[in-house]
């Protein structure tokens, strides 16, 4: 009998969409690991007399700038690479911050119920109520424009994705056997939390942390279009800085929104093949 | 069914006052006084005590929680800081165009969403399916900002068919003008409101295209479906009487989740396209600080999230004869 990662890399062997995004996912973590060396200039070197120069491919375009430059002459290319840093790792810390969260929250309220699953239930309807984007321009606007204060929003507003998928399977789990037999030969109910439901749950979080994973580079991504997070490397600030040149350098806005689409884009099709694996009949993980 | 409603009504009041007790304590918990930016930084101390003074921002935290809810039981939404007009005032003026403009994206999207789904599903691994599977990935991967710079820089710079920012004429004008027999200003309205759903609808038509297919597919699976096809019922009369409802049901509580999503987007799609809605007020308030507009934006944004909700439960309740009769 294989284990589940046996029946993973099977299954990822014949999967070219899963392949692909498995491959993007690695070269954005090359870039964010490697990025001053991998960038061809320096991101932030302003270079006034080549402004707004097209990308190669285009007449007027030259290999020294492979994507062309922006209005102040700096490489679009190694802002875009510099650009996966910030979104990347602030997309990933605030998952994992959410992951944490959710799932001791949504473990606790499924598996023991009554007045604290209630009480951690309203209060994700609370935060669902209130948009994501709104939450976060406030918390960041509010608290101060630092990569510390996104994490915090995507970690204190995202958790209530794992939780509820978390709390619908310890509901499930909490009836199975094995659980009864655990607790007939005496394991405390941490015990039986931490041994038999908490390995179970691995799966759908999984899924769901990976997916989420795009979601908030796109809200990252947002905030920095908007401009207040504090950096001006990255996909987002080049975004709203090009808007202004639309007319006569389209690359500023075009690139690094492909950035941001590729880098979702491969997230989500990871999500997905690790979803049709671990969950073919899509009880465990509700779409979204 | 009386119980279930009550019961509904009174989770709706609780996630109300939630949202309006959290946004009041990450406002006035956080370091950094507000009236700073109302008196200047040139200001003296007595000035500056006085503006505090004024808006009772001197007073204990315990106080000015107290003081927001009474007003706000009495139905005071409180004051502008900056424009001194009634926050309420200043968003229901804001309030039709977002509405107009998540309306629009909703009505177009969903319908197209739910058929594309249903297509996919049952033609499933064929080109059929594969278009539209496609056409969904792509959507939930496209920030909504970007898609709509994109579409500017196509349609209004490039081609110069529709233009790039604005309102122009709202619908009930445009549908009065038709009234009297002029219909260039519903294309008007057209023109305007095109580019900025087409932003605002792709993340939510593409997510729902997603659920349908799986919601289908899943259903397919299940014994009334073989009930039904052994009954002699046709492939398209499965369909239509027996999968769809079923799926319906959880396609349509699944999009009330989503109205915070479509709220949030119409936040991003209106900064993009300058469209006056309660989105770029926010922004705007939120930028400098005006604590009781935004007080009263979340309030509201949170009030038409959970009445959407309601309205959904009631259709729930229709489709499904289940709870109907519990």
């Amino acid at each position: 009998m294989d284990t589940g990662w046996q029946r993973l890399w099977r299954e990822f062997r014949t999967n070219l969409l899963a392949q692909f995004g498995a491959v993007m996912v690695l070269a954005l973590v090359i870039c964010v690991a490697f990025a001053p060396w991998i960038a061809p200039h320096d991101p932030e070197d302003f270079n006034l007399r080549d402004r707004n120069k097209p990308p190669a491919f285009l007449e007027e375009g030259n290999w020294a700038y492979p994507l062309g430059t922006d209005a102040h002459g700096r490489d679009v290319l190694s802002r875009i690479i510099h650009g996966a840093r910030v979104s990347l790792a602030t997309a990933t810390a605030g998952v994992a911050i959410a992951v944490v969260i959710g799932v001791t929250l949504g473990m606790f309220a499924g598996f023991f119920g009554g007045v604290l699953d209630s009480l951690i239930m309203r209060f994700v309807d609370v935060l669902l109520s209130i948009p994501l984007i709104l939450m976060a321009l406030l918390v960041v606007a509010i608290l101060g424009p630092k990569i510390s204060n996104i994490i915090l929003v995507m970690g204190g507003v995202g958790w209530i994705w794992h939780a509820r998928i978390v709390r619908g399977n310890a509901l499930r789990i909490r009836e199975e056997q094995y659980v009864l037999a655990a607790t007939n030969v005496g394991t405390t109910r941490i015990g039986i939390m931490w041994r038999h439901v908490l390995p179970n749950l691995l799966a759908p979080v999984l899924v769901t942390a990976t997916m989420q994973i795009g979601y908030m580079v796109i809200l990252e991504s947002g905030l920095s279009f908007f401009g207040i997070t504090g950096t001006t490397l990255s996909w987002g600030w080049d975004i709203s800085a090009g808007r202004k040149y639309l007319a006569s350098a389209w690359w500023i806005a075009s690139f690094p929104g492909f950035a941001i689409f590729f880098t979702v884009l491969s997230f989500n099709l990871l999500g997905d093949f690790l979803r049709d694996v671990v969950d073919p009949h899509g009880r465990q993980v509700s779409a979204g | 069914m009386g119980r279930y409603l009550a019961q509904r009504l009174l989770h709706a009041i609780f996630v109300i006052w939630g949202a309006a007790t959290l946004v009041f304590l990450i406002l006035h918990l956080s370091p950094g006084d507000p009236a700073v930016n109302l008196v200047g930084e040139n200001a003296t101390d007595e000035q500056f005590e006085m503006v505090r003074r004024t808006l009772g921002l001197d007073r204990p935290l315990h106080e000015r929680y107290l003081v927001y809810m009474s007003d706000l039981l009495r139905g005071d939404l409180g004051r502008s800081w900056f424009v001194g007009q009634p926050t309420l005032d200043m968003l229901l003026e804001r309030v039709p165009d977002t509405i107009e403009l998540t309306v629009v994206s909703a009505l177009v999207g969903i319908p197209l969403a739910i058929a594309l789904g249903v297509v996919s599903a049952v033609w499933r691994r064929t080109p059929l399916d594969y278009g539209a599977s496609t056409v969904a990935l792509l959507g939930v991967s496209t920030p909504n900002f970007w898609l709509g710079v994109m579409l500017i820089l196509l349609f209004a710079v490039e081609l110069r068919w529709l233009p790039a920012i604005g309102r122009g004429p709202t619908v009930t004008e445009a549908l009065t003008a038709l009234i009297g027999g002029d219909g260039s200003a519903l294309w008007q309205w057209f023109r305007h409101i095109v580019l900025p759903a087409v932003t605002l609808g792709t993340f939510l038509m593409a997510l729902v295209t997603r659920l349908t297919r799986t919601d289908i597919l899943d259903n397919l699976g299940r014994p009334f479906v073989a009930v039904a096809r052994a009954k002699g019922l046709s492939g398209a009369g499965v369909i239509v009487r027996h999968v769809l409802p079923n799926s319906l049901i959880s396609v349509v509580t699944f999009i009330g989740l989503e109205v915070g999503t479509l709220l949030g987007g119409a936040v991003v799609t209106e900064t993009v396209f300058a469209w006056p809605g309660m989105g770029r007020l926010l922004v705007e308030s939120i930028q400098r600080r005006d604590y009781p507009v935004i007080q009263a934006g979340v309030l509201l944004t949170s009030f038409i999230f959970v009445f959407v909700n309601i309205v959904i439960d009631l259709v729930y309740v229709w489709l499904d004869p289940r709870i109907r009769l519990r």
